[in-house]
This record gives C-alpha cells, sequence and structure tokens, in this order.
C-alpha cells in the first residue's frame, strides 16, 4: 500500500480542524472566522479543480499577515486571544500545504492542540463530553492519514476503541497525578464580565441583574432545604449613602466575635465565577471558608477573584442574635441621613411619636401599605431626591427601592440600619435535592440594630409583594413584565418537557461539576486518605507518583493481556475442530508434519491405514470446503464439529 | 578463503523459516511524530497545571492514554506474524538481488507492514490480508559473486496512529545465488578458448554459415527464429545453422590467463552466456571440477551456479 494523493487527506484533515476550533467561533473576531472558511473554500475548490495550490512564499506571507492582524487586534500582546486567534490563523492555512506526511501530522497535531485552548473557556459537562468528541474525531483522522485505505466508519470505530482503552488510564492518571496547591482557583486565560453585584448599588442595578437568568450559585444542604422565605443569601452590606447609591463604605473588621444562635444549616455553595471577590452565605454565616475571611458584618471574600467555579462549605445560623452595636459600626453610622428632607421629616415624625424601634418599623411598613405602592421592574425616573420621589409622588419600585427607602427612613429616625445584598429563594431541582439560585433571584433588604435581637433583617418588600418571598418574583410582577425566561409556557405545548429536561440536565452537570470541576488538591487529598496515603510527607507525594505508575503499567499489562487473549480466543471453530482431529491421530502416531497440507495429510493417511481413509476424505473434504471455498453457517460448523468428535482413529 | 557477503556477522545466528514473530521479537518505540506527540501532551499538563484545569488535566492524560494504548495495538499488528519462507532467484554481480517473502498473519488483517533490508533501499509496505499469504518483494544491491545472505530482515509497522512502531529484525536462513558479473570481452570469445571435444569437426557459428530453414521446434534459439518469414504469416520458422549439432566447445578455466580469479569467472560467466545465446553446445571446467558438454536452460544454470559457488565453502 503506498500513500494516496493529498487531495483524499483535506477533507478529513478540515474536518478535525473545523470541529477542534468551532467552540471558538462564538468569540473569535469574525474576521478569522471568514480568513478560515476562505482558505478552507479554497482548499476544497482547488483539490475539485485542480487549481494550483499557493506555494511557499505565499502561504509563509499570508501567515506573517494573519498573525500580525491577530497582534495588532490585541495591542502587541500575546494573551490567550491572540494565542487562540493565532492558532486558528495557522489552522486556517495549514491545509494549503499537506503533501507530505509530515505535514498531515502536524496538521493533525495542531487539531488537538486547539481542542485544549477550547478547554480554559468552561470546564462544563457539555464541554467536557464535546472535548470527547472532538478527540474522537481528529484521532480517526489521524488513523486515516496513516493508513488511508479504511472506510471512514472502520477508522471511527478504532479510534473510539483506543479512546475507550485508554480512559482507565486517564482516570488513574487524573485522579493520581499530584496536583499543586499554589493555584487553586488558577488564572483563567479569559476574562469575561458577568452580570452581578458590585461594590456600588445604584436605583435600578437589581432591576438590571434580574433580568439575566445565568445561574449565580448552586446550594446542597446536608439536611432539608430551609422554606423559601427563609432562604436569605447574604452578599454585600452597604453601609454608605449618598443619597442616591449604596456604597460599602466601610472597611469592617475581621470578625472576631460568633455569633450566637440557632438552627444550624450546613450547606455547600458551588458558585459560577462572577470575576468579584464576594463570596455568597445562607443568612447568618458562623466563619468564613477556606481561603477566604469574613468580616465583622458578615460579609465574605474570597482572598483571590472568583474567576473559575468555585465551591465552598458553610454553616449557618437561621436563627441569630448578633449582640452589641460595635463602635465601628456606630462610627460608621454617624450622619448619614443626609438629603431628602420630606422623608427625614416623616420618619422624625414617627419617632417623636414612638420611642419604641419596633412600632416605628411598623409605622414605615405600615407607610408602604397603606399607601398603595406598587412592585415593578419598571418604576419611573426619579431624578433628585430620589427616596422623596419615590415615597411620595411615584410610589413604584423594585425591592432595591423599597429597602433603600426603609434604610434611609430608620436612619432618619435614630435607628441603626444598612442594606444587605443578595439573593432570596432559589429554585429546587427535582431531580436532585440541591437548589439553584440564579441572577433572577437578586435582592436587596434591610438590617436594623435592636437592643433585643441585634441587627434583625427586615423586608420592606415583604410588605409591598409577600408573595415575591414567598414564592419568586414571577408571581408578583404584572404579565408583560415578567422576564421572558421567567413566562410559563415560553416553549408552546412542549414547555413541560423542556423545562424537565433542563433541569434534568442542570442536575446532571451539576453533579458533574461538584465532582470534576471542584477535584483540587484538597479533593486529591481526602480522596488518597481514604485509601491511605498521606499526601502532606513528601514520601507520600513520592508514593503516590509511584502507585499512579504502576497503576498505568498494571494496566498497560492487563490491556496487553486482553489483547492477547482476543486474538487467541478468535480462532477459527472450524480450524480449532481439524486441529482435534489432527491430536486425534497424532496420539496414534500418525501425526502431520507441518510441511503438509490437508490433502497431502488426507493421502498420508490413507495410504497408512485403510480404515482411516473415509473418515479422512469426510474431514479434510468438509475443511477445506467450509475454511476456504464458503462462508461457513453455524450449522454446518456444528456438523463438521460433530464428525469430528465422534472420529476414533 | 573468502566469505563473501558474510564477513560481517555470525552465520549461527540464521534461523530457517517458518518464523513467529513473538514476544521475544518484537521492539516498540516511538517515532519523530510520537516524540512530538509526547512533547504535546507534556505541554498541555503543563498549562493545565498552570492554570489548574481539570478538563486540560483530563484532556492531557486522555491524549497521553490513548498514545500508551496505541503502543499495544502497533505491538498487537506484528505479534504472530509468520515468515513462511525467503527466497530469491539467482542475480548477476552488481544486479538487485529480490527477496521474496511469504507472511501470513492468521485470522486477522496486519495492516501497513513495512519489510526492509536495512542495506537495500526501497522498503516495501502491504496489508497482509487474513488468512492469506501474502509475498512481498524486497530488493537489496549485490556486489560480489557467490552466496548472498541478508544480513537482517526488518518487519515493522507503524500502524494504527503512526506515533509508535513496533519493529522485529529477522535473521532467516535465505539464500540468493549471485553469479560473477558477465564479462564479454570480444564478440564470440569463447571460439579461442573453446577446446572441441571432438576435434577437427568444429565448426564455427555465426550467421553466414546458414544452412536451411526448418519448422520452429521448441528448444531453438530465440534469435534462430526467421522473423521475415514470420511477417510473412508463414508460421514461426527456424534458421539452423551448420555445426550447431554434434560439435561441443569445453569452456576452460585454466586456459584463461588472468591472474585473478573473479576476473576468470566473470569471462567465462560471458562466454558461457554468449554461447548459450548462440545455441552452442558448451561444457565447463573448472580447477575442482568438470561439467560435461551440454545446452539449454537447465545446463546453463548449473554452469552458472558452478561458477558462482567456485571457491565459495558453504555450509
Amino acid at each position: 500500500m503506498k500513500r494516496e494523493a493529498p487531495k483524499s487527506h483535506m477533507p478529513s484533515l478540515i474536518t478535525a480542524l473545523l470541529i477542534a476550533m468551532l467552540p471558538h467561533f462564538v468569540d473569535l473576531p469574525a474576521w478569522i472566522i471568514l480568513w478560515v472558511l476562505c482558505a478552507w473554500s479554497y482548499c476544497y475548490v482547488a483539490v475539485k479543480y485542480k487549481l494550483p495550490l499557493p506555494g511557499k512564499v505565499v502561504r509563509s506571507a499570508l501567515t506573517v499577515l494573519g498573525v500580525a492582524f491577530v497582534l495588532s487586534g490585541s495591542g502587541i500582546r500575546l494573551d490567550g486571544t491572540a494565542y487562540v486567534g493565532v492558532m486558528c490563523i495557522m489552522a486556517g492555512l495549514k491545509p494549503l500545504e499537506i503533501e507530505t506526511h509530515r505535514d498531515r501530522m502536524i496538521t493533525v497535531f495542531l487539531a488537538y492542540v486547539i481542542i485544549i485552548t477550547g478547554l480554559f473557556k468552561s470546564e462544563s459537562l457539555t464541554v467536557t463530553l464535546y472535548m470527547f468528541v472532538s478527540v474522537l474525531v481528529t484521532t480517526a483522522v489521524l488513523v486515516r492519514i496513516n493508513y488511508p485505505v479504511k472506510a471512514f466508519r472502520e477508522t471511527m470505530k478504532l479510534s473510539g476503541t483506543i479512546m475507550l482503552q485508554a480512559l482507565p488510564v486517564m482516570l488513574i492518571l487524573f485522579l493520581l497525578f499530584p496536583r499543586v496547591h499554589s493555584g487553586f482557583w488558577g488564572m483563567s486565560p479569559s476574562s469575561v464580565g458577568k452580570s452581578g453585584f458590585t461594590d456600588r448599588l445604584s436605583p435600578g442595578d437589581v432591576s438590571r441583574i434580574v433580568l439575566d437568568d445565568s445561574v449565580a450559585f448552586r446550594i446542597f444542604f446536608e439536611d432539608e432545604i430551609p422554606s423559601y422565605d427563609r432562604r436569605y443569601f447574604r452578599g454585600i452590606v452597604f453601609w454608605k449613602f449618598d443619597g442616591e447609591s449604596w456604597t460599602r463604605g466601610v472597611s469592617a473588621p475581621l470578625n472576631m466575635r460568633p455569633v450566637g444562635g440557632d438552627n444550624k444549616v450546613n450547606y455547600r455553595i458551588t458558585i459560577e465565577p462572577h470575576h468579584q471577590k464576594w463570596l455568597f452565605a445562607l443568612d447568618l454565616p458562623l466563619k468564613a471558608p477556606r481561603r477566604a475571611f469574613m468580616q465583622a458584618d458578615q460579609v465574605i471574600r474570597s482572598r483571590r477573584t472568583v474567576r473559575e467555579k468555585l465551591t465552598y462549605e458553610l454553616s449557618s445560623y437561621l436563627d441569630f442574635h448578633t449582640g452589641e452595636l460595635q463602635r465601628w459600626e456606630k462610627s460608621a453610622l454617624k450622619g448619614q441621613a443626609e438629603g431628602n428632607p420630606k422623608a427625614q421629616e416623616l420618619a422624625l415624625q414617627w419617632a417623636g411619636a414612638q420611642t419604641e424601634p419596633g412600632k416605628i418599623i411598623e409605622s414605615a411598613l405600615q407607610f408602604f401599605v397603606a399607601e398603595g405602592f406598587e412592585y415593578t421592574l419598571n418604576p419611573p425616573e426619579m431624578r433628585d431626591e430620589p427616596i422623596d420621589t419615590f415615597l411620595f409622588e411615584t410610589r413604584k419600585g423594585y425591592c432595591e427601592h423599597y429597602a433603600s427607602a426603609f434604610a434611609f427612613l430608620m436612619r432618619s429616625a435614630g435607628i441603626p440600619s444598612r442594606l444587605v445584598g443578595g439573593y432570596l429563594g432559589g429554585e429546587t431541582n427535582p431531580y436532585s435535592d440541591y437548589l439553584i439560585v440564579r441572577q433572577s433571584d437578586a435582592h436587596v433588604w434591610v438590617e436594623v440594630w435592636l437592643e433585643k435581637t441585634g441587627w434583625t433583617r427586615i423586608d420592606p418588600t415583604a410588605v409591598v409583594a409577600p408573595e415575591r418571598i414567598r414564592r419568586g418574583i414571577e408571581n408578583v410582577l404584572s404579565p408583560d413584565e415578567v422576564p421572558g425566561f421567567l413566562q410559563k409556557g415560553r416553549f408552546g405545548f412542549a414547555s413541560n418537557y423542556i423545562n424537565d429536561f433542563l433541569m434534568w440536565w442542570d442536575a446532571v452537570s451539576t453533579s458533574w461539576d461538584m465532582w470534576f470541576s471542584a477535584y483540587s488538591f484538597d479533593a486529591q487529598k481526602e480522596l488518597l486518605k481514604k485509601i491511605g496515603v498521606d499526601i502532606d510527607s513528601v514520601k507520600g507525594l513520592a508514593g503516590v507518583l509511584a502507585a499512579a505508575l504502576s497503576a498505568c503499567l498494571v494496566l498497560g499489562l492487563l490491556i496487553a493481556t486482553a489483547l492477547v487473549m482476543r486474538s487467541r480466543r478468535k480462532k477459527d471453530p472450524v480450524k480449532a475442530a481439524y486441529l482435534v482431529f489432527c491430536q486425534k491421530l497424532e496420539n496414534v502416531g500418525l501425526g502431520r508434519r507441518p510441511s503438509q497440507g490437508p490433502a497431502d495429510y488426507a493421502r498420508m493417511l490413507a495410504a497408512a491405514r485403510d480404515d482411516l481413509k473415509p473418515w479422512a476424505a469426510a474431514v479434510t473434504e468438509s475443511y477445506i470446503r467450509l475454511r476456504y471455498a464458503e462462508t461457513a453457517d453455524k450449522d454446518s460448523v456444528k456438523q463438521f464439529k460433530k464428525l469430528v468428535n465422534e472420529f476414533k482413529p | 578463503m573468502r566469505l563473501l557477503n558474510r564477513s560481517s556477522h555470525n552465520p549461527e545466528k540464521h534461523e530457517p523459516p517458518p518464523i513467529t514473530l513473538d514476544l521475544r521479537r518484537i521492539y516498540v518505540m516511538p517515532t519523530r511524530y510520537g516524540v512530538i506527540f509526547m512533547a504535546i501532551c507534556g505541554l498541555m499538563l503543563f498549562g493545565s497545571i498552570n492554570y489548574n484545569n481539570n478538563l486540560g488535566f483530563l484532556l492531557s492524560f486522555l491524549l497521553g492514554g490513548m498514545g500508551f494504548v496505541s503502543i499495544f495495538h502497533t505491538w498487537r499488528t506484528l505479534m504472530g506474524v509468520t515468515i513462511l519462507s525467503v527466497g530469491a532467484q539467482p542475480v548477476f554481480a552488481g544486479e538487485t538481488a529480490a527477496f521474496e517473502i511469504a507472511a501470513e498473519g492468521g485470522e486477522k488483517t496486519r495492516p501497513l507492514i513495512t519489510f526492509k533490508i536495512p542495506e537495500g533501499e526501497e522498503e516495501s509496505v502491504q496489508d497482509i490480508e487474513a488468512n492469506e499469504i501474502s509475498r512481498v518483494l524486497v530488493s537489496t544491491p549485490t556486489v560480489k559473486r557467490g552466496v548472498l545472505t541478508p544480513k537482517m530482515i526488518q518487519i515493522s509497522t507503524h500502524y494504527p496512529l503512526g506515533v509508535f512502531r513496533a519493529w522485529a529484525n529477522l535473521y532467516p536462513m535465505a539464500e540468493c545465488l549471485v553469479y560473477p558479473r558477465p564479462v564479454f570481452q570480444l564478440i564470440n570469445q569463447y571460439r579461442e578458448y573453446g577446446t572441441g571435444s571432438d576435434e577437427g569437426n568444429f565448426e564455427t557459428v555465426g550467421s553466414d554459415d546458414f544452412k536451411e530453414l526448418r519448422p520452429y521446434q521448441p528448444g531453438d534459439p530465440i534469435r534462430h527464429i526467421s522473423w521475415k518469414a514470420f511477417s510473412r504469416g508463414r508460421g514461426l520458422i527456424s534458421k539452423a545453422f551448420i555445426g550447431t549439432i554434434g560439435s561441443a566447445i569445453q569452456l576452460d578455466y585454466n586456459a584463461l590467463n588472468d591472474s585473478d580469479t573473479e576476473q576468470r569467472l566473470s569471462k567465462l560467466c560471458g562466454m558461457i552466456l554468449a554461447a548459450d545465446r548462440d545455441g552452442v553446445v558448451y561444457g565447463l571446467t573448472l580447477p575442482d571440477r568438470d561439467y560435461p558438454a551440454g545446452k539449454g536452460e537447465a545446463h546453463k544454470r548449473t554452469c552458472l551456479k558452478a561458477l558462482a559457488l567456485f571457491g565459495v565453502s558453504r555450509r
């Protein structure tokens, strides 16, 4: 077999490159995609109509040009995106030179390298499955360029076989290959801005976040999932109000004092990368998870920006008592109610009438109920003195307007108050017992400090739109305001099935994420401890390496044995039966010499003993017929075996 | 005494076919693409460690694992291949000896098997089909007369991924008879040195001594066919020459006055070929043995073999 002409390799090589590049098509500059597609189309047309392919000079010039364009686009910096761009430019041009076996091999290797660049964007189950598909196809192409005569289906089958056999090796190495500690959250080559909370909260911010149905985080409770109205996930506490926007305002000290409380809940949160440092926790967390710290107002911050999916474990009290007002808190609250004179006046009025803070709070909440406030995602614009405008003119707003106004009123009335941004509620996945919290669950509420209970959560939304805190926003907004993704029946008659499927898929990919994406130094340590290896000692580390290597070796031996056994087992039953026949004769001293064919052997037997003549003729005739002349059906093979079994020399 | 073409290796190593490729004969090493492939896997692993990307780890180990598994596939492609025989037609020194290897692979097809004699230039790639005997020609140049045994026959494959190559070096007992390089010093030179067995009755043979036309008989030299007659549609007719029957010449090693043995053998070789071409009856006298006069293909081969093996010790 000689190597085939290069043209027959063109389609398969382009396929491999295309499949490897496909995940990048979403965020590659359009011109690179166009460049690649143009180059490939030309290759295809050139092969079909026997047009000349560009020579070395043209190819080099194109490469330089393309790379220069990519680099100028990225500001002469070879960051992740530019690197992928350069790869793709090369992938576009590579099929122009595949005359030699060497070029074709390099092209396939290039496809492998492009596959890995696609993995740095996400580690989801979808991406993982796609990776296996790309490797399958690319390896099939690798087989094909080495052995082009096989049909593509057979090539795929072989590639699949090799991949299946490699899976155990992959798994062992994945689990046991020593992980390093340092890159705990790693550095993602790409950083895409995501919606979510920032450290500044202006009116309208939350209503914007709510329009996003992407997942913020998922929570796995050790025991029962708390009821909807107790699922307040605390994120950022805002102290400073400038008359319009709320900001963090203080650098709260690290939490020193343990919080007292009741109804302890243990849970694990997997947070999606939001490129901030906030970590969310069920109200009220006891202490910070690993590699994060908690401030005295129970705000948890990760030590590093969350650029990748991150899992952390926490405990919270559903009922709690935060104790005395701290000195830093007092100073943070000092002189914090300015502007919005009408609101201030109202608050002072309440404070004058009652001295009990609980009563003042009552009056404020009553004010929202009695004055016909409306809960909406699209409140009218509030320009100057926004709280005054909201409270006395428009009276339409979303949670942030109510919370902001309420906190302001409390401060004006002399009750310490602060704003908390986070999420409320979440959706239980029926296929698995965890909670999905989406950006659309974003919520803002207020905490006031009271003698009896310390910092106490007051959610003014609860009085304006009670359904919000019991069932979610789609139940309180007017139908045309509900974001499309929350509308019931958005997929028509198949809605239920599609929603079910989406839930199921989320459950599957989440358990994948829990296990896979979270697998790191710590998880490995845990796993190894279970099998009795302590990684903390250097000896243990060496042991792990040795174990991984020997496991691979054992696996290799197993594979080898299996391969040998299989080739043995596959022996032709007809031949096996014939060998039995020969063995029987050998036992009586009439063995077949290696040089003797079946026909020669039959003649020898006939000459040696007359009584063997009919047997030898029958067996030999059937053997030759079954083995060489026709495709043996099961019955005739059976008959042949029977014949041999009955034979007694 | 010289051991022609055999000086540099131990003939004891050679074994008679059939030879089956088994565990201890097959070696596996990465090809240069294998080295590149491993380097890529290594880089991927490095990147995955750097970015702590689990999916990167997974891909690196998947590709590494596939490379690892392919070792066994490559190895299994050769495992169990049997070389049934290795043989070659005699050639003249300076020509290319073509060894025909008969190989079978049992119940499964062995794709992409490369056969090669290291000192030969060409390699031959082919599949050994299941339940069939494949015949492959591998060639190697010849330099000296004698018996040529290939130092080694290498059978290899890089199926299926091209990143690993399995090979087996075989030393089968195989011989190619190498006749001396013929020297045609003068046209019909054999006449000068030939001594007629029946002296006086010796007649020269040439185109001018044409005697008669007679119907072609198998065995007549092809160059004696009258093509002119054939073209006129009269069938195959041979031209009979005077003296071709009943007269013979004896080609004598001792009658040549060259000092060099090889030169003498080459000249004798040329004379045998010329005599055979002309249809002359000839005999051969070598210092150690006489070959009585005769003609025809078998006789020619006997004489040429005598020349090839003159002074060569055989096992």
